[in-house]
């Protein structure tokens, strides 16, 4: 099998590949049940955090095999969903059974609200800060037309303070 | 081995106090002879330092159980590679190697910029801090401590028939330079930081020490993001998540500094030009390096939960108190220079490249600042609420994806503007193209049907910021070819050499949006889970993989059983794969090997998680579109960033490079 997989990505003429491909797959596959593939469970699934209490992955994308704290949280998240619980209200079941450390983010009250305002609040304070120092800054000086787009970058005015530099270079070679 | 790794340690500590006591009187009394001596200290200190390191080595190669770290970190039977790699597996080791590598900089930073006047207050910073982690290295956590068993007797040295092995995780050829490249960026930022500090120590305040340090930043820098990225592959190619990115807190702390850094480098460029942001600046620099430091804690303090980080050490205090002397010092040194540090010239307009930089920055400051207090809420709510709390991946992604939009708008808006002052008529001419370029992406895109808001934002500010440095290059090369003629080839070539500065940061910039591209790929993720016995399938979109069989097998170094899998993309067979599960016989610990179809337009990322009671196999497949654009950005802002350290022909960089040399003529020998 090893060698047929070689084979297959190895450059086999894509028809003969496809072919040997087909032969192994054998008849129509089965559709399989698919366990976790509902919005609402990845919703869920990725709203709580594994409490193994090392790996810190989202439920759904714990990769650990036979995880004893994230498969059985996927089978019940599952179950519920399935026997109709709203996703709110499994979410808010895990989260009285474990505490608040079983979501992936801090609630959006109480204290823990803080966690989502301050981000903002120092991005708009610093916004402010920033827009009244260039006030502050601010003064008349003469209109720039930003020749070359990038900054006003003009190529004749670098030619002719590469002339300067260079004498400025000489003098210094004359020093040394 | 032992006795001369511990010799050398010693050494180092013994050289780096001498450096730093022999660079204070060297200074003080104006003597060279003894500032000298200081530098050639340091330089000796790198080489025990590297003596260490070869010692420690030698007794991962020679299998010497009797020393902890080798029985912790390795085995007889581990890859030649990865006994080596184990040297930084453990804290003591990694430690060790930080160390030696902030000494290959510090002995790099001392030779290379030997004649600059501010030299002998950059000896005592950098041995200063060298000797914090040389002194922590040979007290502390002493990568030689060999192990022993607690008898009624007393201690009695115990060597054990073989080693732990090396956790299977880390046994890949990434995870072999990842952490030299990332803690390289970490301690290339105390070179900058040394001038900085040297700067405003004896207030020679003006841009010399930015144009030394330029390119010392960026190294740092580029090894920092280099890190980050390759860490990021890492965790996609081996961990099994499907991800490249968690906001886990060892994550964080590495993109903090990368974020304070890479605001230096543009804002330094006003202080080069205009004289301005001279506090700015040397808080961002400040900042940068106590960021790292505060990485290395946040690594080994055990503070914060994360699958990375060493076991919670006792040793974390040492470090805060560490790192509160260095921040309290470097406010002080910034507060007390405030008045040398006045701004040379004002601003004239707010529509103007200055002011560009100064919002980069603050998005960077901000996105940087949403990072350190998602990554320290737990701890602060413990603090508080005594109620311990996770902040993981949806909080960061809600916080950050917004800012890092703003960021990739100004990436486009910002090079547009002009310095100084910018026009109606020069933006009028300038935004044109690249407006228009934005508004066709986004029209072509809400024509096919795409409706994620960030997803269009970024895709077309991606056209912006595209079209943008396109016109910027054609600008350039037309203006070259009217000045000197030539081909457009010719010209393009010119013109880069002539400023690689200029045109690499258009690179990078390029680079980034590669990147951006590739985490917009995350809006249209889809995955499933599925229990399958063979010849059962499960789907993802338009592609389905049934499970052909179950083959196992062993090696010497771990047992594995595979799950045979025939992709078929709309019933056409793609390939087989063969996701596996492996058990670590040394470790006894299990692992995924994924196994990946990719292309430029999506990756088919199969997990096989194990099997059920009933013998079914839990197959994990994942649709991740765009991901390789992620490595390729990495490239192009890799190579970017070489082509930004090249030496220019860039007539500011010679007026520069001249007015440095300018000054260390002027300046007295010692400072």
């Amino acid at each position: 099998m090893r060698a047929l997989v070689r084979l297959a990505a190895g450059g086999l003429p894509f028809g003969l590949a496809a072919a040997l491909l087909t032969v192994l797959a054998g008849p129509a596959a089965v559709r399989a049940q698919e366990r976790y593939s509902s919005e609402d469970y990845r919703a869920v699934g990725r709203a709580l955090v594994c409490q193994c209490g090392g790996c810190n992955a989202l439920v759904h994308e714990c990769a650990m095999d036979r995880c004893p704290s994230s498969n059985p949280i996927r089978e019940e998240i599952a179950e519920r969903l399935q026997a109709g619980d709203p996703p709110d209200s499994v979410i808010a079941m895990f989260t009285e059974r474990y505490g608040l450390a079983i979501l992936a983010a801090p609630p959006t009250s109480g204290f823990h609200l803080s966690a989502w305002i301050v981000p903002g609040v120092v991005l708009i304070g610093g916004a402010v800060a920033a827009v009244s120092l260039l006030r502050r800054w601010r003064q008349e000086g003469p209109d720039d037309d930003g020749a070359g787009g990038a900054g006003g970058e003009d190529e004749d005015a670098v030619e002719a303070s590469a002339e300067v530099l260079d004498r400025i270079e000489r003098d210094v070679a004359a020093i040394r | 081995m032992h006795h001369l790794g511990n010799f050398s340690l010693m050494a180092v500590v013994v050289l780096c106090g001498y450096a730093v006591l022999a660079s204070l009187v060297g200074a003080g009394k104006r003597s060279s002879a003894l500032v000298n001596s200081a530098r050639r200290a340091l330089i000796a200190a790198a080489g025990f330092s590297a003596l260490s390191v070869i010692s420690l080595g030698a007794l991962f190669l020679a299998d010497d159980f009797r020393f902890e770290a080798v029985a912790s970190y390795s085995s007889a039977a581990l890859p030649l590679a990865y006994k080596i790699s184990a040297i930084w597996a453990g804290n003591d080791g990694s430690l060790l190697f930080w160390t030696f590598l902030m000494l290959v900089f510090a002995a790099s930073a001392v030779i290379l910029r030997r004649d600059d006047p501010l030299i002998p207050q950059v000896v005592t910073t950098l041995a200063g801090v060298t000797l914090f982690f040389a002194y922590m290295n040979t007290w502390v956590c002493n990568p030689f401590g060999q192990l022993a068993e607690i008898t009624a007797a007393g201690p009695v040295p115990f060597v054990p028939a073989d080693g732990n092995g090396l956790n299977p995780l880390l046994q890949h050829p990434i995870m072999a330079i990842h952490p030299p490249i990332l803690y390289t960026g970490y301690v290339g930022f105390v070179v900058p930081f040394a001038f900085c500090v040297a700067a405003l120590w004896t207030r020679r305040l003006d841009a010399a020490w930015i144009a030394s340090t330029r390119r010392w930043t960026l190294v740092a820098w580029f090894f920092l993001g280099s890190g980050i990225l390759l860490g990021g592959r890492w965790a996609y190619v081996e961990l099994g998540w499907g991800g490249y990115w968690g906001w886990d807190p060892v994550e964080n702390a590495a993109l903090m500094p990368w974020l304070t850094g890479t605001a230096f480098l543009h804002s330094v460029m006003i202080q080069e030009r205009k004289g301005m942001l001279k506090v700015w600046n040397a808080g961002l620099v400040m900042t940068t390096y106590l960021l790292c430091v505060f990485g290395t804690f946040l690594t080994r303090s055990g503070i914060v939960s994360s699958v990375h980080a060493f076991a919670s050490s006792e040793f974390a205090w040492r470090f805060l108190v560490f790192l509160a002397v260095a921040a309290a010092l470097s406010a002080a040194l910034l507060v007390t220079r405030l008045k040398d540090l006045k701004a040379e010239n004002e601003l004239e307009a707010v529509v103007s490249r200055e002011s560009g930089f100064l919002f980069n920055n603050l998005l960077l400051l901000a996105a940087c600042f949403a990072v350190l207090w998602g990554t320290l809420f737990p701890v602060i709510s413990e603090a508080i609420q005594g109620e311990q709390i996770t902040v993981s991946a949806p909080f960061f992604n809600r916080v950050n994806v917004p800012l890092g939009l703003g960021l990739l708008i100004m990436t486009g808006v910002g090079p547009l503007l002009a310095w100084r002052r910018s026009s109606v008529d020069s933006l009028r001419r300038n935004f044109t193209a690249p407006t228009i370029a934005g508004a066709a992406s986004l029209g072509l895109l809400l024509l096919f049907g795409m409706r994620h808001p960030y997803a269009l934002i970024c895709f077309a500010m991606g056209a912006f910021v595209v079209v943008t440095i396109t016109l910027e290059f054609h600008r350039g090369i037309r203006a070259r070819r009217a000045h000197r003629g030539g081909g457009y080839l010719e010209a393009l070539t010119d013109l880069v050499l002539r400023n690689t500065r200029r045109y690499g940061g258009y690179v990078v910039h390029f680079g980034i949006v590669l990147l951006f591209i590739g985490f917009a790929g995350n809006a249209f993720n889809e995955d499933v889970i599925a229990d399958l016995n063979p010849g059962e399938s499960a789907t993802v979109g338009p592609w389905e993989v049934t499970l052909q069989d179950l083959p196992g097998g062993d090696t010497p170094v771990y047992d594995w059983l595979g799950a045979q899998l025939l992709l078929t993309r709309h019933d056409e067979p793609i390939g087989i794969y063969q996701p596996r599960r492996q058990l670590d016989k040394a470790t006894g610990q299990a692992t995924s090997e994924v196994r990946r179809h990719a292309n430029f337009r999506e990756d088919i990322y199969m997990v096989f998680s194990g099997l059920t009671d009933d013998g079914r196999a839990t197959i994990h497949v994942y649709r991740n579109p765009l991901v390789r654009w992620v490595w390729l950005g990495g490239l192009v802002m890799f190579l970017g960033t070489v082509l930004t350290l090249l030496p220019g022909r860039d007539p500011r960089a010679r007026a520069a490079s001249v007015a440095r040399r300018r000054a260390a003529l002027a300046a007295p020998e010692v400072a």
